[in-house]
C-alpha cells in the first residue's frame, strides 16, 4: 500500500524541523500576552513581588540610607608618578593605614586624571607627581623651599563628604612626616574636577542597585518558574498542539518581563524621588538598560528551567545565582563600600554592569562607562537568548 | 490507503534508547467512528497517540493522518484536529470563557465560548478560575478546547479519568453526538466499559504490540466464551445437571455455568433443574463483555491502569 505522506523511516536528521507556523503572528502573540498577564495578575505572590516588594525596598533601604551621603571609607584612585622613592611609598603606605580611604591604583600611562575619572565615574582622585618623595624628604629634613608639596587631590564638589574624608586621610598620611620636621602643607586644586552638579546621596546609588533587583528577580524567576512548572505539568504539550509557535511563546513572555520592569523602575523611580528626594537623571540611555537586562536574565532564567529535570531543582538553581549576585552586585549595598579584597569579586557577576550602567547614566551622566556596560550587556543578552532558544524544546524527539 | 481512512499506520516503532516501546503496530482508523485504543500503562497507548499527534518523532514505520505526516507538518495538523492530552493541564488562574477565547485566538475562529461551556455541561463555571474547577470540571474544559477549532478528527486520550460515573456518562453523550456530526473520534482510555459504549472499532495494545482488535462485539464473539447459563444450585442439583454430559457444565465461583450453544440445550437444562423439585435460588444468563476478553488477553486492570499483581 502506497501512503500519500510517507514519513520515519529511521531517523535521517537529528533535529526536529522547525514548526511551519508561518511568520510571527502578533494576534497570537498578544492573545499569550493577555492570558499569561490574566494569571500573573491574578497571583498575589506575583504581585507582591513584582509590585509591592520594590515599593518597600526602597522606602526600607531610603529610610537606613536616609541622611547619609558618603560611607566612612571612600574609594580613591591614586596616580604614583613617584613610586621608585622610598618616602612617597612610606606615604602611600601611611595613607593606606588611615582607614579613611580605600586605594585604587591608576596606571601611570593615564595622562588627563580629570578626564579618566570622569569616564569612570570616580569622585575621588590623587596624583603623586615626580619629585615628590624628595621633596617631602628635604621639608622634613628642615629645607623649606617656600612651595608646597605638590600633590593634587581631585574631589568632587558636590560630594563635600568624601571630599573631607579624602584630603583629612592626606593630611593623616603626612602628619607621619611632620613628627619628623615642620609642617607639610599640600596643594589643593583651585576646582573641582567632576562635572555634577549635585550632591550624590546614598539613595542616589540605591535606586539604580535596586532597579537592577527588580531586573534580575523578575525575569529570571519568572521564566525559571514558567519553563520548569510548564514542563512539569505538561503545559507545553497543550501549547504546542494550538498554532502558537515556541518564537510567539518566548516573545509574549520577554515583552510581558519588559513590561514588569519598567513598572518596577518607574515605582522605584518615583518613590525614590517623591519620599526620599533621590537625584536620578532619566536619560534615553536608561532604556537600554531596561531593554537588554531583563532579556538577558529571562534567558538565563529559561535555561535553568529547560536544563533542570525538576522545579524544585530549578528554583534552587535560581536561587544560586541570584542570591549571591543580588548582594555583591551593589543591588542593595554600593560596591564601592565593599571590603577591598570583596570588590574585583563583585565584577564577575552580570548584574553588576547593569547597576554600574544605570548609576553611569543617572547618577554621573556617564556617557562613556555606560555604554561600556551596555556592550557587556548586549554580548551576555545575545549569547543567552541564544542559547536558551537552541536548548528550549517544543515537542519531545 | 483506503479512501475513508483518516489515520493509517504502518510498522510503527518507538524506542527510547534501548526500551522499545511500540513494537510495530499497523492499524487505519476510518472517518466518522470512535477507535479505541485500550491497554494498560506503559502499554504504548499515548505514545502512540502522540506520535499521531506530531508531538513525538517514530523511530521507525510509516503513517498518516489526515493525509499528512505528524511529524513533518505538525503545524498543519494541528489546525485540522483537537487534542485533549492525557492529564490534561491549564494556567490556574484563568477562567474557562477566558480559555476558549484563548484557544480560538490561538487558532484565528470565532467561536462562542458560552455555546461551547454549555455543551461540555460546564457554562455554570465559566468564570472560576482553573484551580477553583473540580477534576471532573477540568477535564471538560479539556474537551472544550480540544473542540474550539471545530476539529474533523479529535484524540482524547483518556477524557474521563477522575470523572464521577455520571460525568463521565455526560461525556460519554458528548462523543456521540460528536460521532454523530461526523467527527472521527480517537479515543485512548483503560475504562473497558467506556470502549464497549462508545467505540466502533478496538484495538487492545500490550506492551507495544496490538494483540487483537474488531469492533466489541467481534472481539467479544472471537475471544469470550459465548453466552451461558448461570444458576446458583444445592450440591442434589449439581449432581443431577452433570450426568447430562452434554450440556458442558462447568462450577465457577460457586455458581454452575452452562454454555448456551443452541436454544435444545437451554431447554433440556431448564426442564431438568424444573422436574428436579429441587431449591434454585438464582438462575439467569451472562455474556462476555469487553473485560472479560481485556483480562482474558492482559490481565486485570486497577482504577489507575495498572495490572493488577505486575
Amino acid at each position: 500500500m502506497t501512503l500519500p505522506s510517507s514519513s520515519t523511516s529511521a531517523p535521517s536528521t537529528p533535529r526536529p524541523p522547525a514548526r511551519s507556523g508561518g511568520p510571527l503572528n502578533p494576534g497570537r502573540v498578544w492573545a499569550d500576552f493577555v492570558v499569561y498577564a490574566r494569571s500573573y495578575m491574578r497571583s498575589p505572590e506575583a504581585v507582591f513581588f513584582t509590585l509591592l516588594f520594590p515599593f518597600i525596598l526602597v522606602l526600607m533601604f531610603g529610610a537606613i540610607f536616609s541622611g547619609s551621603t558618603a560611607p566612612s571609607s571612600v574609594p580613591l584612585y591614586v596616580q604614583n608618578q613617584d613610586s621608585t622613592n622610598a618616602t612617597t611609598l612610606a606615604f602611600y603606605h601611611a595613607l593606606s593605614e588611615t582607614g579613611l580611604v580605600t586605594l585604587h591604583n591608576v596606571s601611570a600611562s593615564v595622562g588627563n586624571m580629570s578626564l579618566y575619572m570622569s569616564q569612570h565615574s570616580y569622585s575621588n582622585g590623587l596624583v603623586i607627581p615626580p619629585g615628590f618623595g624628595e621633596e617631602v624628604w628635604n621639608l622634613t629634613k628642615g629645607h623649606q623651599s617656600g612651595a608646597p608639596v605638590p600633590v593634587r587631590i581631585y574631589i568632587n564638589p558636590f560630594d563635600q563628604t568624601s571630599a573631607g574624608i579624602v584630603e583629612q586621610a592626606v593630611q593623616l598620611a603626612l602628619t607621619h612626616f611632620n613628627q619628623q620636621g615642620p609642617p607639610v602643607a599640600y596643594a589643593l586644586p583651585p576646582s573641582a574636577v567632576s562635572s555634577q552638579s549635585f550632591q550624590p546621596k546614598t539613595i542616589d546609588y540605591e535606586v539604580p542597585g535596586l532597579i537592577g533587583f527588580a531586573i534580575l528577580m523578575n525575569p529570571m524567576f519568572a521564566m525559571v518558574n514558567v519553563t520548569a512548572e510548564y514542563k512539569k505539568e505538561k503545559l507545553f504539550k497543550a501549547l504546542s498542539l494550538t498554532p502558537l509557535t515556541k518564537g510567539e511563546w518566548l516573545l509574549s513572555k520577554i515583552l510581558w518581563n519588559w513590561a514588569m520592569t519598567f513598572l518596577s523602575a518607574a515605582i522605584l523611580f518615583a518613590t525614590g524621588v517623591a519620599v526620599y528626594g533621590a537625584h536620578v537623571i532619566v536619560g534615553p540611555l536608561i532604556l537600554p538598560f531596561l531593554i537588554l537586562g531583563p532579556l538577558f536574565f529571562a534567558s538565563l532564567g529559561m535555561l535553568i528551567g529547560t536544563l533542570s529535570k525538576k522545579a524544585e531543582t530549578a528554583g534552587i538553581i535560581g536561587n544560586l545565582f541570584a542570591f549571591p549576585m543580588m548582594f555583591l552586585s551593589g543591588a542593595f549595598i554600593p560596591v564601592s563600600v565593599m571590603p577591598g579584597w570583596l570588590q574585583p569579586y563583585a565584577r564577575v557577576w552580570p548584574l553588576y554592569y547593569v547597576i554600574d550602567g544605570i548609576q553611569a547614566v543617572s547618577v554621573f551622566s556617564n556617557t562613556a562607562q555606560a555604554l561600556f556596560d551596555l556592550a557587556l550587556i548586549t554580548i551576555m543578552a545575545a549569547l543567552s537568548f541564544v542559547a536558551a532558544v537552541l536548548l528550549f524544546r517544543w515537542r519531545e524527539e | 490507503m483506503s479512501a475513508d481512512a483518516v489515520i493509517t499506520v504502518e510498522g510503527l516503532a518507538k524506542d527510547y534508547g534501548h526500551l522499545r516501546a511500540v513494537d510495530g503496530i499497523d492499524f487505519r482508523v476510518l472517518r466518522g467512528k470512535v477507535f479505541s485504543f485500550l491497554g494498560p500503562n506503559g502499554a504504548g497507548k499515548t505514545t502512540t497517540v502522540e506520535i499521531l499527534e506530531g508531538l513525538r518523532r517514530a523511530t521507525s514505520g510509516h503513517l498518516s493522518v489526515l493525509g499528512l505526516d505528524p511529524w513533518k507538518h505538525a503545524s498543519e495538523l494541528h489546525r485540522k484536529v483537537g487534542v485533549m492530552p492525557q492529564g490534561f493541564r491549564f494556567f490556574d488562574k484563568v477562567t474557562p470563557r477566558e480559555a476558549v477565547r484563548y484557544y480560538a485566538r490561538l487558532f484565528g475562529v470565532r467561536t462562542d465560548p458560552d455555546a461551547l461551556l454549555r455543551r461540555v455541561l460546564l457554562s455554570d463555571k465559566a468564570d472560576d478560575t482553573y484551580d477553583k474547577l473540580s477534576g471532573g470540571q477540568k477535564q471538560k474544559l479539556g474537551v472544550a478546547l480540544a473542540m474550539v477549532n471545530d476539529p474533523e478528527l479529535l484524540f482524547l486520550d483518556e477524557p474521563t479519568t477522575g470523572l464521577d460515573p455520571q460525568a463521565r456518562r455526560a461525556v460519554w453523550e458528548l462523543l456521540r453526538e460528536l460521532k454523530n456530526e461526523g467527527r472521527t473520534i480517537f479515543l485512548t482510555t483503560h475504562y473497558l466499559e467506556e470502549a464497549e459504549q462508545l467505540a466502533d472499532w478496538v484495538a487492545i495494545l500490550n506492551h507495544g504490540r496490538i494483540v487483537t482488535e474488531g469492533t466489541p462485539t467481534e472481539l467479544i464473539e472471537k475471544h469470550g466464551e459465548g453466552p451461558r447459563l448461570v444458576l446458583q444450585a444445592s450440591p442434589e442439583l449439581v449432581s443431577l445437571l452433570s450426568q447430562q454430559a452434554r450440556l458442558g457444565l462447568t462450577i465457577r465461583d460457586g455458581t454452575i455455568q452452562i454454555p448456551i450453544h443452541q436454544k435444545a440445550v437451554l431447554l433440556d437444562a431448564l426442564n431438568t433443574v424444573a422436574r428436579s423439585g429441587l431449591p434454585w435460588p438464582e438462575i439467569n444468563t451472562e455474556r462476555d463483555t469487553l473485560e472479560n476478553v481485556f483480562i482474558s488477553m492482559v490481565g486485570e486492570i486497577d482504577e489507575s491502569g495498572e495490572v493488577r499483581g505486575a
